[in-house]
């Protein structure tokens, strides 16, 4: 980094502000007028200096204007526009309640509804989805998911097969700061990614950006996925009810005081465990086995406002997903008096909770501040055991019980305290702190043994084994502005300071951020951005095409570093005819200090620590991103395509040190999402995507192990030295491979009805439409037949083959929900 | 209601295509061609004659095994500092693969109980050049239709075994089996100053029994897991973990050890191991059995332990879904194969 840039960045934030005088500040809040939920993103805009600004996350602006006439517009996408004429003579304070429009009574989205287009945005690389459009798209098993639907983005992939983790633009799951209400969850994931834990019934906003970050985030390398809940309708009761092939869900809201106080309550849960555990139980063979999985999430916001200038929010998530089994039978032994009574048991689990309390505080009419404590922990655990009674006359009750847990997980507590501040419509400056202590448990068994039999020794054991929990502390400060500079330049320039301290280690980081637009003509623009980012924990991963609970957060220690990376874009944008946005972007990313399993360590294998099973590298991602979209219309969608290529490179540990590609380095991604409302009822929708197969490790040649001289009479420790089977197997490097490509096509129908209060929806949908034998992963086998030799002899022969393994075909669902 | 019968129909069309052989099926897949590339192989050991396999590598998915890709008119060179020591060409030669003990109809028609061997004949490329320690030898292999492959290593010099013996025999409450005997092992050799060594170690039990019928003597060997907590073993291998073992617990019977932590020293190891014997009596022929402890130490090349340490896991994580797969070290130039050796040391302890 060029040493003056500091200091550039520092006397732009400061000449703009002494430009500022003599002026009078309107400010105030901007909400829906039925439910008083604050509007995130809402323009307000003086129609006579043409200046103008947007809310923040909570609905607040402040729009510094000359004194004198003033012709205010609050506008946002979905709702009527408010237009009002001032006479500005002091500082005042001003709410918006927007009403929302009818969408079921317009047929077509007009062009006045869509919003900020593309072009106008200083931000690059952001992506953000309307909820309402979300809950259009295709649904997995009847569930909307937001994180698939921000997979069809342009730069954004998903990993393997109705994988809901993200890939964004070369870098791993783990680089995403997923910020739920602002709190980190730290596996987003239910069912081994299949399901994101997020219920759209509970969203209010999502907005992910994958390059040319404000200086406001920090801690992850290749996104930020910005999460904002539902506030609670201010002013009446209501809900949504959901019910689907495996799940069902219910979302209520209401005013506890009315205008003052509200809450917003959401609840899911998977019942496939319910419905099938008759069945398993009737067929295991002791009519007596009980297994099955499940999920759950839970949603609950308190909003209260305090006055114009205080208000507090409180809220929470916890949702946990759940394997389990158990097994009893009793039996006699034959000839003898003894009665055995055998239980097994097992399970795996693993969850998110997550906290939030929230002070947001206006200090003046340009000062808007906010103090968040937060809390999130991730866990998983495993647990295993059996225990057998026995009794017999003889000895009368004689027990024994084992069993055996694994624990993982990481949980953080953090103070947070942020400053918006608007001196003129030039600037817009955003400056806080952060601190999180992080306490990581990358692993911990369980033991616990219990005997009373003295045949097999008595025995009372409960221990637990490698609990070395790590603690740590992470501290961030930062300081941003959103600049305009003339009628054609806005950029936005920040810095952010990191530090970590871990052990004995204390690293730490300046990193500078620019992202800038500048308008050509009316409706074309050309931005560019570089953001340096430092991520101070990694997720140490298995090479399974699953997202396993299993992976595990780890810090960076003395001996293994931070990550870090330096990411520049520059790209086009450009609105034709107010239907039509077409943006082009092209990045370059560099990464450092990721970890990866060194060659044939397996993450099962609890010998050794897991910093001892890891190397250190560097990884490289490159490519265009192309994106159009039809916002307005009866027909609304886009058509992304990104083109790019993600490579590794460790020490010659790994792949012998040379370069490799990135497990889900997808030279082509094409993504294609359509909604089309037919009529008022009919809402028909599909989304087709293509990429190309992941990169595997996968052997291409095969020969002959050697032969031990002392095999003769050392033939029992020939397989101890050498491994078993005869032949060597020859890999094309780590990842050398590719697997089939990837398409699919989900279609969905929905019919609509307006009621009384609220609407019915019934939704049909198909997830892979045609079918498609998608590979989720690939292994060598045999295949062989009988076949009749040369002597009519019945013999197999066998040949080897590589089989795939595909987990999703044609599903088809329904799912019904109803609003009120 | 008619409409809802559609919708009926309609998934039950779907459901009904949703199934069979569809999870795993059988894929044509571009696989990067393999070139017929020549495989070298040969684990020679210390005072005796080298002797080396020549085979050729194969596409993964095409037919045969690879026991049946022999060259057999090939030529291997050998050459030690750089002169040409011996042109070998390959024999027929039985390989004994397994043997075991059986009765068998001798000349008389009476039945004998002897070793019997399953044996496979192969082609073999035996030198005449009697490895010698510390020496370096190149091996060039050609064949017709294939390109020529080298390669080098460098014979480990001898390490003696000072001293083995067992130190203590203790007895202790195991879970579930009961109580069990320890025996504690300290095995004594000095360290080759200024180079690297590679050393393997592995404790069997040798049980000779004597068949009180046929006079037949039986001899086995009996592989034994251990335990220690001396930092010099390379733990390169899944330790399972043992729910009464405080100690890192090592269960290949070659166990590596590397002597980056006493070079040029002496050293001593303790190992612990559990006596299988002690809890597994009861057959009837304890009496006419004897034991003796058999401690192997070997010095192994660079090559060989690279090659032994890769291929072992290679062997342990294939087809662990979770697992990172593991390139097995080859030193032959322009093909495939290892070229290495080692000498050994045995101390029988009573």
């Amino acid at each position: 980094m060029p040493r003056s840039l500091p200091f550039l960045l520092a006397l732009l934030f400061v000449s703009n502000i002494i430009l500022a005088q003599n002026k009078y500040t309107i400010s105030g809040y901007v909400e829906d007028k039925e439910s008083g939920e604050k509007l995130i993103g809402a323009n307000v805009y003086d129609a006579n200096t043409f200046q103008g600004t947007t809310t923040n996350a909570y609905g607040f602006f402040s729009l510094t204007l000359p004194e004198g006439a003033v012709k205010l517009t609050a506008s946002f996408i979905g709702y009527s526009s408010i237009e009002e004429e001032l006479e500005l003579t002091e500082n005042i304070s001003k709410n918006y309640a927007l009403e929302p429009k009818v969408i079921l009574d317009a047929v077509e989205i007009t062009a006045e509804e869509s919003g900020e287009k593309i072009h106008e945005k200083a931000q690059m690389s952001t992506v953000s989805i309307p909820i309402q459009q979300i809950k259009s798209l295709p649904a997995f098993l009847g569930e909307v998911d937001i994180i698939k639907a921000l997979q069809l983005m342009p730069g954004v992939q998903s990993g393997s097969e109705a994988s809901s983790g993200l890939y964004v633009r070369g870098g791993g799951p783990d680089q995403n700061l997923i910020l739920l209400d602002g709190v980190p969850v730290y596996n987003a994931s239910h069912l081994f990614g299949f399901f994101s834990v997020f219920n759209a019934d509970a969203i209010k906003s999502v907005e992910l950006t994958k390059g040319g970050f404000p200086a406001r985030y920090g801690g992850r390398l290749s996104s930020v996925l910005d999460i904002r809940m539902k506030e609670g309708n201010m002013n009446k009761f209501g809900g949504a009810v959901s019910l689907g092939i495996i799940s069902s869900k219910i979302a209520l809201e209401g005013p506890i005081l009315k205008g003052k106080t509200s809450f917003m309550l959401s609840g899911r849960r998977t019942y496939f465990d319910l419905l099938t555990r008759p069945i398993i139980k009737a067929v295991s063979e002791t009519n007596n086995t009980v297994a099955g999985y499940f999920f759950h999430d839970f949603n609950a916001k308190i909003n209260h406002k305090f006055s114009d200038k205080d208000r507090l929010y409180l809220s929470a998530y916890t949702g946990r997903d759940k394997f389990y089994f158990k097994d009893e039978q009793e039996y006699e032994l034959a000839n003898s008096d003894e009665t055995i009574s055998d239980s097994y048991n097992g399970g795996l689990g693993w969850g998110n909770l997550t906290g939030m309390v929230r002070w947001n505080h206006l200090f003046t009419p340009k000062l808007f501040g906010n103090l968040t404590l937060t809390y999130s922990n991730y866990d998983i655990e495993t647990k295993f055991g059996f225990r057998e009674e026995n009794f017999s006359q003889q000895d009368g009750v004689t027990s024994t019980e084992f069993q055996a847990g694994y624990l993982s997980g990481i949980e953080d507590w953090a103070g947070k305290i942020d400053f918006d501040f608007h001196p003129n419509p030039a600037n817009y400056i955003r400056f806080g702190a952060i601190t999180t202590f992080h306490t990581f448990n990358p692993g911990a068994q369980e033991l616990k043994l219990e005997s009373s039999d003295s045949d097999f020794g008595e025995i009372n054991l409960d221990s637990t084994y490698n609990n070395n929990p790590i603690n740590a502390v992470e501290l961030g400060v930062y300081v941003e502005d959103d600049i305009k500079i003339g009628s054609r330049l806005r950029a936005n320039v920040g810095l952010h300071f990191s530090g970590f301290a871990v052990d004995d280690a204390f690293y730490k980081s300046l990193q500078p951020r620019l992202s800038a637009r500048y308008s050509l003509l009316e409706n074309l623009s050309v931005k560019a951005s570089y953001a340096q980012m430092r991520q101070y924990i990694h997720l140490l991963s298995n090479s399974s095409a699953l997202n396993l609970p299993s992976d595990l957060w780890v810090p960076a220690t003395g001996n293994v570093k931070p990550q870090a990376s330096q990411q520049v874009a520059a790209g086009v944008a450009y609105t034709l005819k107010d239907k039509y946005e077409f943006s082009i972007e092209g990045y370059y990313k560099t990464m450092d200090n990721l970890i990866t399993y060194l060659d044939g360590v397996s993450f099962v294998d609890g010998s050794t620590g897991w910093d001892e099973k890891i190397g250190q590298g560097s990884g490289e991602a490159y490519g265009a991103e192309f994106l159009v979209q039809k916002k307005t219309g009866k027909t609304t969608g886009w058509i992304g395509y990104t083109l790019s290529w993600s490579t590794r490179e460790f020490d010659e540990r790994i792949n012998n040190g040379l370069p490799f590609f990135y497990k889900y380095d997808r030279r082509h991604d094409v993504a294609i999402a359509l909604v089309h409302r037919v009529s008022k009822r009919i809402e028909l929708s599909s989304a087709w995507v293509f990429g190309t197969g992941n990169a595997v490790t996968l052997p291409i040649a095969r020969y002959g192990k050697p032969e031990f001289p002392d095999r003769e009479s050392f033939n029992y420790a020939y397989n101890s030295i050498f491994g078993w089977g005869d032949e060597t197997k020859h890999y094309a490097g780590r990842n050398g491979f590719r697997m089939p490509n990837y398409h699919r096509l989900d279609v969905s129908c929905t019919f609509i009805k307006q009621k009384k209060t609220g609407e019915r929806r019934w939704n049909i949908a198909a997830y892979n439409a045609y079918n498609r034998n998608n590979p989720f992963f690939l292994y060598e086998d045999r295949e062989g037949e009988e076949v009749i030799d040369d002597n009519g002899n019945l013999t197999w022969q066998s040949k080897r083959v590589y089989k795939q393994v595909s987990i999703f075909p044609i599903i088809p669902s329904v799912s019904y929900s109803r609003t009120f | 209601m008619q409409k809802y019968s559609l919708f009926l129909l309609l998934f039950c069309l779907v459901s009904f295509t949703a199934c069979e052989d569809f999870f795993s099926t059988v894929v044509e897949l571009e696989l990067p061609e393999v070139d017929e590339v020549l495989v070298l192989n040969s684990i020679a050991k210390v005072n005796e004659p080298i002797i080396f396999d020549l085979s050729k590598a194969q596409g993964i998915l095409e037919d045969g095994e690879t026991y049946e890709q022999t060259i057999e008119n090939g030529t291997i060179s050998l050459y030690k500092d750089g002169n040409l020591l011996e042109e070998i060409k390959g024999e027929l030669t039985l390989r004994i693969d397994s043997f075991y003990n059986g009765y068998q109809v001798d000349e008389n028609g009476q039945f004998i109980l002897e070793y019997i061997y399953d044996t496979t004949e192969v082609i073999t490329y035996k030198s005449n050049v009697v490895a010698e320690a510390g020496a370096t030898y190149e091996a060039r292999a050609t064949a017709p239709n294939f390109e020529e492959v080298r390669a080098t290593t460098t014979m480990p010099n001898l390490t003696m075994i000072k001293s083995a013996s067992i130190t203590d025999t203790s007895t202790r409450n195991v879970f579930y089996y009961g109580e069990t005997r320890f025996i504690d092992f300290l095995v004594e050799f000095d360290d080759n100053a200024n180079e690297e060594n590679y050393y393997f170690l592995s404790i069997l039990q040798k049980e000779t029994f004597s068949d009180e019928y046929s006079g037949f003597e039986n001899v086995s060997y009996r592989t034994y897991c251990f335990t220690s907590i001396d930092p010099a073993f390379v733990q390169e291998e899944t330790g399972d973990i043992e729910i009464d073992t405080s100690e890192p617990y090592y269960c290949s019977n070659a166990v590596l050890l590397t002597d980056g932590t006493f070079n040029g020293q002496n050293k001593k190891i303790k190992v612990s191991i559990e006596d299988y014997t002690y809890w597994g009596g009861g057959y009837g022929y304890e009496d006419n059995r004897q034991l003796e402890w058999i401690v192997n130490l070997g010095t192994i090349s660079k090559d060989f332990f690279l090659f032994k340490k890769s291929a072992y896991q290679q062997a342990w994580v294939d087809g662990n879904p979770f697992a990172e797969p593991v390139q097995v070290y080859s030193n032959t130039d322009n093909g495939f194969g290892v070229f290495a050796g080692y000498s050994m040391q045995t101390a029988i302890v009573e």
